[in-house]
């Protein structure tokens, strides 16, 4: 009697171990779970979005330019002069100034378009500005660019070629 | 006064009988799988006006765009091959240094957005979001008794290594020691307070050596760092 108790008892022992070690590897999984998920959310390139918008699709195969801009920052301003002082005219497409108030009064250039719209401009999602988006003929997305001064402004407008990484084009530039 | 870290935590100082300059400035490094990442917190317009006031700002090339409620600057200096990038929120500024010429705003951006920013008067927490994989690592905290010290608070983790091996001695602050450098004719030359507690380790640091003020300062400096 007293031997199947003992034995009894050492089973029961080996049985807690072992119940330990299958915690331990289950715990161990779900650290792994849990690293793999935060690697995930960190490192996976996010999935290509096509925008496009078709306010600014046009029907003579040349490129729109959408400079957006807000009245309450005086850098918008200094670059819709900018370019209303005629820093568009070389460019090879159409010229948009966007902002959901006020900014028609700083252009009086016929050749850009003020657009004074501010759900179109929520739909772009710009998050800096003065950013300018070029858009191609048929209303896609090529780029999009914060514009810190006027002289990358210029740069920016000569650029002509679509491609799709003008940033790396513009460290080259 | 209590004023918050950049890394979330509450700073601490008390008790020092001349009024701080300012407002505090930090260096905080972050640490990632791309290395260490260092980032000035310091009142906003700092960087603008130290440039300004050095004779360095005609020579910049500027760029400026309006980004999450503040103003995003970058400021290239072509001489050095460096562009020195700020964020400047309602009431304190983040900046650091990326090397290179032409390096788009969105560089920064992109730095900045792996964190959640929260700008304050009494002080700017710049967090790591989860799954950024960057921490908080050295920090360094820095304000100016006008015409007298400047005062750096570093964590007592950071300091463990420079702690001297003598005993200090007791002040309000903690243990204090005193660091005189002089030269071969016995000259005083510069000379440093250390105070140490739980949390902090203070260095002071006179402009002029033989200022008598500036050791009553030191001795009734008490810093401390909380979560």
């Amino acid at each position: 009697m007293q031997s199947a108790i003992n034995s009894l008892a050492v089973l029961s022992f080996l049985g807690t171990a072992l119940l330990f070690f299958a915690f331990s590897a289950l715990l161990k999984t779900v650290r792994e779970l849990q690293a793999a998920l935060v690697r995930a959310q960190s490192g996976a390139p996010a999935p290509t979005v096509i925008r496009s918008n078709a306010r600014f699709r046009s029907d003579d195969g040349l490129p729109t330019f959408v400079l957006v801009v807000s009245e309450h920052c005086d850098k918008c301003r200094d670059r819709t002069r900018h370019l209303n002082a005629g820093a568009g005219a070389t460019a090879a497409g159409h010229l948009v100034v966007l902002c959901a108030t006020g900014c028609s009064d700083w252009i009086s250039d016929a050749g850009i378009t003020p657009i004074v719209d501010a759900e179109l401009l929520g739909a772009l999602g710009v998050g800096a500005m003065p950013s300018l988006v070029r858009y191609a003929p048929d209303g896609t997305e090529e780029w999009r660019r914060v514009v810190g001064s006027d002289e990358d402004l210029d740069t920016l407008l000569e650029i002509d070629s679509k491609t799709s990484n003008p940033v790396a084009m513009e460290v080259d530039a | 006064m209590k004023v918050r870290a950049p890394n979330g935590q509450t700073l601490s100082v008390e008790g020092n009988p001349l009024p701080f300059n300012g407002r505090w400035a930090y260096i905080a490094w972050l640490f990632g799988q791309g290395g260490a990442q260092r980032f000035n917190i310091t009142p906003a317009g700092s960087a603008e006006l130290i440039s300004k006031e050095l004779g360095d700002w005609q020579r910049l090339k500027i760029r400026e765009a309006s980004w999450n409620g503040g103003r995003i600057v970058s400021m290239e200096d072509p001489e050095h091959a460096g562009t020195t990038m700020v964020w400047v929120g309602p009431h304190n500024e983040i900046s650091s240094y990326v090397g290179g010429v032409g390096v788009p705003l969105e560089v920064f951006m992109d730095m900045l957005s792996k964190f959640a920013i929260d700008d304050a008067v009494e002080g700017l927490t710049l967090l790591p979001l989860a799954g950024s994989g960057l921490e908080h690592g050295r920090l360094l905290a820095t304000n100016v008794i006008d015409q007298l010290c400047s005062v750096q608070i570093r964590p007592i983790a950071e300091a463990a290594e420079t702690l001297p091996r003598s005993q200090g001695k007791q002040v309000r602050g903690g243990s204090m020691w005193r660091l005189d450098d002089r030269d071969d004719q016995g000259t005083l030359l510069t000379r440093t307070a250390y105070v140490v507690n739980d949390t902090t380790a203070t260095s002071v640091i006179t402009y002029q050596p033989d200022d008598p003020k500036f050791i009553s300062v030191a001795g009734s400096l008490t810093c401390s760092l909380s979560n």
